[in-house]
């Protein structure tokens, strides 16, 4: 595991544009380390998804540095990125007619240069993946047969598989019910806590990112509101600012320190 | 996979020995007079040679000269034909298997990028201006067309690369326009044509593997062995770029890049193809199909077994081409003008029926 002290993944003057509109994303500064979870929040179009491609390496920052540990992450190849950073897109595939353990074997991918086909570690790491996320039943059946919470969890497999030690996820619980929603962040949680896996994901659900991370960033408008300790950063102070909406704050029964946004009906 | 070579290495086993009437002897026969074991010209020819000889006796020179025309006809053009069509359905399975994976289109042929159009276009050009050379094994019509063939591709690249990677959609789109305009520009120049050339253009267009003697088969060499190689090593990687865009890219694979190569390769093979046989239709959209619908879409197991399938399901189509003319000829009576029927008809009428049935046996996997 990384030093603790050093973070995994450093931002410092990250800014992003398209050639329509050039300042688009930035300056963002971020330091994520070792078993944190941290939430994006903030309004559509305010450049969540797009901080999160920049940290996959799909996207190259303009301006600003990156750093993967002690390297810049613009110098590293794309496997050995790969090998360090996992990327879950928001539309995942479900109409490949794939096994789901074929899928999550694919999440084997950047640690093989050569050769056609997977080494026997390779399945060894597959089955723990499948384990731990609760695929083993689903192990042969196709992708095109899974239920949306299913065919997630297989794709959350694969991203296990690829051993990672930071996790990117886009809207992971957007097409989820409740039960499904609660079961997938306990799996990445429970990883978070034992093997210091490092998660990000783009939520719209502010609850789910009060409850679920320890660690939030608030974007609007491209710009960074507020980042730090959940509680400091998803206030209704915040929120009220960035969305417009006017929110009252409830404590859930039974439960004292969680408190959840409920948002004042608009007449 | 080992069974399946298993089928493809007695396919050509038996191939001395299949073609028409006039000369009937058997493969075993073929081979062992090959290997040199003595053989009587009675057996190669599986009649007494009393029946050919009035005196009903024979020299041995003559003896000597059957066997060595039936040598020539069992390996020299039955063996060598089979070959042929055997490294044809491989390069056209494996590129039509390949594009529908690089394009995430089904429908996607080794055609599909205008190749097929474009080379047409470059053999009636050679045609109609009377070009007339042969190079390495390659007639001016074989130059003139795989010209075309690749004028077409790099005009189709050219329009896709404005954007940093291919957009499958637009070279598919980018690859039927210009074919339209390829199919616009033979209409013109055939309606100025002679009826012999068109009826020359047309028969080439139905694709063949007559005109293809030896050279000219190893001529195809460089540019196929290339694209099985390649395709066969970007199993994983093709695998990978099944499940999208962002999730290829994140894990490490050179999105961009794959399509170029895949596309460069495929095409400079496909139109070495064409160039020499036309535009032989079916092989590459069927095969594939019908290779995933039993053994799945795992490319590494896929591109190579597609490979196999195409290449002896050319062989006994161009056993049926051989074939099927002198039978109906003889069960009519008739004297048939053409020695053999164009490969694509047989291709079409072998493959359509199977196919047709794996659709109905095997059903897509129900959507959820």
């Amino acid at each position: 595991m990384a030093d603790s002290r050093r973070p995994l993944l450093e931002l410092v003057g990250v800014r992003f544009g398209f050639p329509a509109r050039p300042d688009f994303l930035g300056p963002v500064d971020l330091a994520i380390s070792a078993g944190e979870c941290w939430g994006i929040v903030g309004p559509n179009g305010a450049g969540k998804s797009t901080l999160l491609r920049i940290l996959a390496g799909l996207l190259r920052p303009i301006h600003g540095t990156i750093k993967l540990g002690a390297h810049k992450l613009s110098s590293l190849s794309s496997c050995e990125r790969a090998k360090q950073i996992a990327f879950l897109p928001q539309h995942l595939p479900r109409d490949v007619m794939f096994r789901a353990n074929e899928v999550v074997l694919m999440g084997r991918y950047p640690h093989r240069s050569f050769g056609l086909f997977e080494s026997a570690n390779d399945q060894k790491v597959v089955m723990r993946a499948m384990a731990v996320t609760q695929t083993e039943a689903l192990s042969g059946r196709h992708m095109t047969t899974l239920s949306g919470g299913e065919s997630q969890r297989v794709h959350i497999a694969a991203a296990f598989a690829q051993e990672p030690e930071i996790l990117l996820l886009d809207e992971p619980t957007a097409s989820l019910d409740i039960q499904h929603q609660l079961h997938l962040l306990r799996i990445l949680r429970d990883r978070s806590l034992s093997d210091g896996l490092a998660v990000v994901v783009v939520t719209h659900d502010i609850n789910l990112a009060s409850m679920f991370c320890t660690h939030a960033i608030v974007l609007h408008q491209g710009r960074v509101v507020a980042a730090g300790n959940t509680s400091d950063v998803i206030t209704p102070a915040v929120l009220d600012a960035v969305f417009g909406v006017t929110l009252s704050v409830a404590n859930a029964p039974g439960n004292e320190e969680n408190q959840w946004m409920v948002p004042r009906i608009v007449r | 996979m080992a069974l399946c070579s298993l089928a493809l290495i007695a396919l050509l086993l038996i191939s001395p020995g299949v073609g028409t009437e006039s000369a009937s002897f058997g493969w075993w026969d073929a081979w062992r007079a090959k290997l040199g074991i003595e053989i009587s010209a009675d057996e190669i020819l599986q009649k007494p040679l009393a029946d050919w000889d009035d005196d009903g006796s024979i020299s041995s020179e003559e003896r000597d000269g059957f066997v060595g025309t039936a040598l020539r006809i069992g390996f020299d053009q039955r063996l060598a034909r089979s070959l042929n069509a055997l490294q044809v359905g491989i390069t056209l399975a494996i590129c039509g298997a390949t594009f529908q994976i690089l394009f995430r289109n089904i429908l996607a042929t080794p055609y599909t990028l205008g190749i097929a159009s474009g080379g047409s276009l470059g053999a009636l050009l050679a045609l109609k201006l009377g070009w007339q050379f042969a190079l390495l094994g390659m007639s001016a019509l074989a130059f003139s067309a795989f010209g075309g063939a690749l004028a077409v591709v790099g005009l189709v690249l050219l329009l896709a690369r404005g954007s940093r990677k291919l957009s499958s959609n637009e070279l598919l789109l980018g690859g039927v326009t210009i074919g339209l305009f390829c199919s616009a520009m033979m209409m013109f120049v055939t309606s100025i044509s002679s009826e012999r050339e068109t009826f020359f253009i047309v028969r080439w267009m139905m694709g063949s593997l007559d005109p293809v003697r030896t050279l000219a088969g190893a001529s195809m060499l460089p540019f196929v062995v290339p694209a099985w190689v390649g395709m066969f090593c970007a199993g994983r990687a093709l695998n990978q770029y099944r499940l999208g865009d962002d999730l290829a890219l994140a894990r490490g694979l050179n999105v961009a890049r794959l399509q170029v190569v895949c596309v460069l390769l495929c095409s400079l093979a496909t139109a070495a193809v064409v160039a020499q046989c036309g535009p032989i239709g079916f092989v590459g959209l069927v095969v594939p199909h019908a290779v995933s619908r039993l053994i799945g879409p795992d490319a590494r197991l896929l591109l190579p077994m597609s490979g196999m399938l195409g290449g002896a399901f050319l062989i006994v189509c161009d056993w049926g081409s051989q074939i099927a003319l002198p039978m109906v000829g003889w069960a009519t009576g008739q004297q048939m003008e053409s020695a053999t029927l164009p490969i694509g008809v047989v291709t079409a009428l072998i493959g359509v029926p199977i196919f047709l049935i794996l659709l109905r046996t095997r059903p897509a996997q129900p959507a959820s």
